[in-house]
């Protein structure tokens, strides 16, 4: 799942240009809230397919919904929500990301 | 699966007081994410080490309780159903961390668990576990010698 979310992060980015990196320099996503449910197990061998999508952007953080899929079953599924961090500290999420999340949502 | 320790390694294991188990983890560079501090995720290796070490010391403490448990299911384990977790703080290495497991509820087939990590006083990571008694690979109700361990604590 984090994986995943690097991933998002990387496609809505690469896709941007990544404008938010000269507006926040060195910023980073920290999880501070997971909840997970453990539907079913997973096996050697499966392929699994890890779906992400922005459920809420608030102010300094974004609420992301996870799946752990194979094929249609659902075996995890997970709300996590990361606080966007620069220099170490939380700060308000730039716009150029706020806008792109907020696109996914609608 | 069986809990029961072969001998008694009170360092290892950590110890049970006032029905909450206590475990330390010291934190390592390995725990680290290029950020410098504790990978979120490692925390859930430490709390199930946590939850292991827990039975494991039921299962001394009680053993003839504990006994009882195996006997009439064999081969049992706890499996993770659900897990909510709020991290408040981050921690760093050489850090020492406190791991304390409480149970909160106990169910006819699961446990909820409350886990914390502290560092001294600091809350760091608070999560809510619930675990499902497992055995012979099917969801089973809890043996009453185990459901009455947890429950006189909870």
């Amino acid at each position: 799942m984090e994986r995943g979310r690097t991933n998002h992060l990387r496609l809505m980015g690469a896709e941007q240009n990544a404008p938010a990196e000269t507006e926040t320099p060195g910023f980073a996503f920290v999880v501070r809230l997971m909840k997970l449910d453990f539907h079913k197990s997973a096996r050697m061998d499966d392929v699994l397919d890890i779906v992400t999508w922005p459920v809420a952007v608030k102010g300094a953080s974004i609420v992301l919904a996870q799946e752990v899929r194979r094929g249609t079953d659902v075996l995890v599924a997970a709300e996590v929500r990361v606080a966007f961090i620069s220099e170490g500290r939380a700060q308000p999420i730039p716009k150029s990301i706020r806008a792109l999340m907020k696109a996914d949502l609608d | 699966v069986c809990y029961i320790a072969p001998m008694n390694t009170p360092d290892l294991d950590g110890y049970i007081k006032d029905g909450n188990h206590h475990m330390k983890v010291r934190v390592y560079f390995e725990d680290t994410d290029f950020s410098g501090v504790v990978y979120h995720a490692n925390y859930l290796r430490f709390m199930e080490r946590a939850r292991t070490n827990y039975l494991r010391l039921l299962g001394t403490d009680h053993r003839s309780l504990f006994e009882d448990t195996t006997s009439e299911a064999l081969g049992f384990t706890f499996v993770v159903r659900s897990m909510t977790l709020d991290f408040f703080k981050p921690s760093h290495m050489d850090d020492v961390l406190d791991i304390v497991t409480s149970p909160v509820e106990v169910k006819g087939a699961s446990i909820t668990l409350r886990q914390q990590c502290k560092r001294g006083e600091n809350l760091l990571v608070e999560a809510k576990v619930r675990v499902a008694f497992v055995s012979g690979g099917k969801a089973q109700r809890i043996p009453s010698a185990l459901r009455e361990l947890m429950e006189v604590r909870a």
